[in-house]
């Protein structure tokens, strides 16, 4: 046998790619602090902490800032220059946002894993709360221009964990189990998707090996992604991205579930394609492009968010809506140039 | 989704952080229901494997050396779990995947005969070869994630296609 027959052999009789959301669910399921180390206390918290990670960003971040603080303090009183305002705004900011994520993290429990649990509601409360001034504060920050689109998108999703968590507490005390778990499913994996958009804008970019090192070929890999979506190919998140685009025919009911898996993949897709993209240094002359092409990921971010409270609200007009937004916003990507 | 490198996502892992280690295991996810899919030939029960598979590496987290790669280790993992479920089931009657959830064959015959043929050897042939033709992976990379050295690999590989053949042959395959 040939090795090349071989190949094609093995792949034609076994090709199969996992179902839409199974990553998502193994995710919530290695998240939920029932599965304990044998080496160390079980992780007692739902809504997690960043343990070390949390630990070395802070740590990192303060570091950086005193340092960062002395010079520039320094400088300024020792040469006469300028204070770079910029800069400072930046650090600001990044302290802010570390701030809002820390704070959230601190009022997360150990809550509304099951409907059963007559504590959730008082869980939430304080977690609803951190959020809320988390997003207060956002909005009342002058946000340094290179983090707009982020900032933006990451206000959309602390509010529409608010959203799911009240929908969670909302169908608890309906006693509506199905509604309760995609509540809080979505809720757990909007709490996933902030971490990225937290650490990169406290410096900590994409891992520099990921495919598209050079911006353009970066910005090619993101298009054509986006093309193999709309034409029904799976993408390295999964197929979401591509069922959305073709409008499932229904998102409420017992499609619900996987209408919701789909949305998942796709919004991870999207944020792996923004972050990759923001991370990238592009040249004066790509910044236009790259900035539209971000502009229209964001766009097909916000759609899918709305499909989400779409699916909690029953809404299925609203969720027709923001499929065609969806849609709409992956043609203009697929296609910038 | 997650930006910091692999090395640190392990460190974060090992000090107790399940979001670094979920992110850890995304890229390696799909080529794990796809090894577990090769040795099982069931979706759901390949799905389940992985879980469990996931389970266990993180409660073994701390065996992972700090700038080893997970892919091997997890691999190894998976391969490991599928054996004990194909024993725990080995009465269990094998049926094919329902043709919906099989990407379609350009020789169906043929795929359907290796499946078989795959069935019929032992775990270690069956884990070799679809390491190999399925996930493409290097022998270097198998020897990596069986722990055996490259050439010990490269002759388990020819070992595991010598026994394929004849069962392949007699059924018919046009390989």
């Amino acid at each position: 046998m040939e090795e090349r027959a071989l190949f094609d052999l093995f792949h034609d009789a076994l090709e199969i790619e996992p179902r839409p959301g199974s990553y998502e669910r193994l995710r919530i399921a290695l998240t939920k602090p029932t599965v304990a180390r044998e080496s160390r206390p079980a992780f007692r918290m739902r809504w997690t902490t960043m343990g070390f990670r949390a630990a070395a960003v802070t740590a990192v971040v303060i570091a950086i800032a005193l340092i960062a603080g002395f010079l520039a303090v320094r400088q300024y009183w020792s040469v006469g220059n300028v204070p770079a305002s910029h800069d400072l705004r930046v650090k600001a900011y990044r302290s802010m946002i570390q701030s809002g994520y820390q704070d959230m993290a601190a009022s997360t429990s150990n809550h509304c894993n099951t409907i059963d649990d007559t504590g959730c509601e008082a869980a939430v409360r304080p977690v609803v709360a951190a959020l809320q001034k988390w997003v207060d504060h956002m909005d009342s920050f002058q946000t340094p221009p290179q983090y707009a689109v982020l900032d933006m998108q990451l206000r959309r999703h602390l509010n529409e964990v608010i959203v799911e968590l009240n929908a969670a507490v909302a169908f608890q005390k309906s006693n509506d189990e199905k509604n309760f778990k995609l509540a809080i499913d979505a809720a757990v994996y909007e709490r996933g998707w902030i971490n990225p958009p937290v650490l990169l804008i406290n410096g900590y970019g994409p891992d520099a090996r990921r495919p598209g090192n050079s911006p353009d070929e970066a910005f090619n890999i993101a298009k054509q992604e986006l093309s193999g979506c709309l034409s029904g190919q799976a993408g390295t998140n999964g197929i979401g991205c591509a069922k959305l685009a073709r409008h499932p025919s229904s998102c409420l009911g017992e499609n619900a579930e996987d209408c919701q898996a789909y949305v998942k993949d796709a919004e991870t897709q999207m944020q792996n394609l923004m972050i990759t993209l923001m991370a990238k240094p592009s040249s004066p002359d790509q910044a236009t492009k790259f900035s539209k092409l971000i502009g229209y990921l964001a766009e097909a971010d916000t759609a899918l968010l709305a499909i989400t409270d779409a699916i909690l609200r029953g809404d299925a007009a609203k969720i027709d809506a923001a499929l065609q937004s969806f849609s709409g916003a992956l043609l203009f990507a697929a296609y910038t140039s | 989704m997650f930006q910091q490198t692999e090395a640190d996502l392990v460190r974060s892992a090992r000090a107790g952080d399940r979001i670094a280690f979920a992110d850890l295991l995304r890229p390696e996810y799909r080529n794990a229901v796809r090894l577990a899919y090769g040795l099982l030939q069931d979706v759901d029960e390949a799905e389940d494997v992985v879980q469990e598979a996931a389970f266990k590496a993180w409660k073994r987290i701390e065996n992972l050396r700090e700038g080893s790669s997970l892919r091997p280790w997890f691999l190894g993992i998976v391969a490991n779990q599928c054996r004990t479920v194909k024993r725990s089931r080995w009465w269990k009657v094998i049926k094919d995947e329902p043709p919906d959830r099989v990407a379609p064959a350009t020789d169906l015959a043929a795929s359907i005969d290796l499946r078989r043929a795959l069935r019929r050897i032992g775990h270690d042939d069956r884990l070799v070869l679809v390491l190999r033709y399925y996930l493409d992976m290097r022998i270097d990379e198998i020897a990596t994630t069986l722990g055996i050295t490259p050439k010990a690999a490269r002759s388990r590989v020819d070992r595991a296609i010598h026994r394929l053949r004849p069962i392949v042959h007699m059924q018919g395959a046009a390989v």
